[in-house]
């Protein structure tokens, strides 16, 4: 529900033609892969406590992760990490550029996408390009990689609302999803959640302030 | 080709800011203003056209903000005093979560679409292939 995510998920599903029979994988995607996710990520700080913390080894490089595997799998272990970091840093500066493309192109109303030549989308991809140049320049300046995550999702955090609000309006618009509308249930489910998340987004800046970004 | 234009509509709510597409679907910028005409017999005004581009958004939205929207459009313009894309009702064919044009969109605002393509997008390789 993070800003870009929204982008990204609703620009796919346009690009895609999603349908009614689309809604199906999408709910297996939710139920299946965010669990999975989030099992892999505990598991991923897992195996990092165990091999680090009796070492008294403080974790502040993603190449420390390759570590645990390392020691527990050898050299394939190894090998299967770096084709994992390669695929996770690549599929995210291409998600988060492609992200920013969709966002400003579809705030103008210019042509975005991959369902057209790049030549007929021209400024999007040009925003594309230019979002990825940025961010190198920005990662070059030395700047702490966990210090830039660490602020990026606090600031996400505190903008969620202003995603997740208007979702949950069209989630109850008949002129966008016909009969797929929301249950009274899931609107209260949903509206709990909305206050949720507008208690998270207030307390969260004063919290990074007050903490110093947990540090 | 009925034409689904409904006689009263909440603006605000239903058209300010959608999506403009052409038939061919190719989108072409957004429902950034609206003109308002005074019948001649008076009465309350009605809306006769869809206005787009910066030159309609920036007023729009005003402040410095805008200010420096329209700015920055004059400036790109070889017209200093270009008026925003004007597209009359009577070119509407439907209304809905998309604005749709029942003529190709004669290019509004196609200026800087065209200069980014052929100084920079268009001279990448692949440019020009399509995904599909």
């Amino acid at each position: 529900m993070t800003p870009y995510k929204v982008f990204f998920f609703s620009s796919g599903a346009v690009e895609e033609g999603w349908t009614r029979a689309d809604l199906m994988l999408n709910r297996a995607n939710v139920y299946v892969g965010f669990p999975l996710g989030g099992l892999l990520s505990l598991a991923i700080m897992g195996c990092a406590a165990v091999v680090f913390q009796p070492r008294g080894i403080e974790v502040d490089h993603l190449s420390q992760v390759a570590l645990p595997v390392g020691v527990a799998l050898g050299q394939v272990g190894l090998a299967l990490v770096l084709v994992g970091f390669f695929a996770a840093t690549f599929g995210a500066a291409l998600e988060t550029s492609m992200c920013s493309g969709y966002a400003i192109a579809q705030y103008f109303g210019w042509q975005w996408g991959k369902f057209v030549r790049p030549a007929q989308a021209a400024r999007y991809h040009a925003v594309v390009l230019v979002s990825v140049l940025a961010a190198v320049t920005f990662a070059l300046t030395t700047v702490d990689p966990i210090t830039v995550t660490e602020y990026s999702i606090v600031l996400s955090a505190a903008a969620l609302p202003l995603t997740y609000f208007p979702i949950l309006v069209v989630a109850n618009d008949r002129s966008y999803l016909g009969d797929k509308t929301n249950s009274a249930f899931t609107n209260v489910l949903a509206t709990i959640y909305l206050l949720l998340i507008v208690l998270v987004s207030i307390a969260t800046i004063p919290l990074m302030l007050a903490t110093k970004a947990g540090s | 080709m009925t034409v689904q234009i409904p006689e009263r509509l909440d603006v605000l709510l239903e058209l300010l800011d959608r999506q403009l597409a052409d038939t061919e679907g190719r989108l072409a910028g957004k429902v950034d203003d609206l003109e308002l005409t005074v019948p001649d017999d008076g009465g309350p005004p009605v809306v006769t056209a869809i206005l787009s581009g910066p030159q309609a958004l920036g007023p729009r939205i005003g402040g410095r903000l805008g200010q420096w929207m329209v700015a920055v459009a004059r400036r790109l313009h070889p017209d200093a005093d270009a008026q925003p894309a004007r597209i009359d009702f009577a070119q509407l064919a439907r209304i809905g979560p998309r604005v749709l044009l029942t003529a190709p969109a004669d290019t509004p605002n196609q200026r800087l679409e065209t200069w980014v393509r052929t100084h920079l997008v268009g001279r990448i390789p692949g440019a020009g292939h399509a995904d599909v």
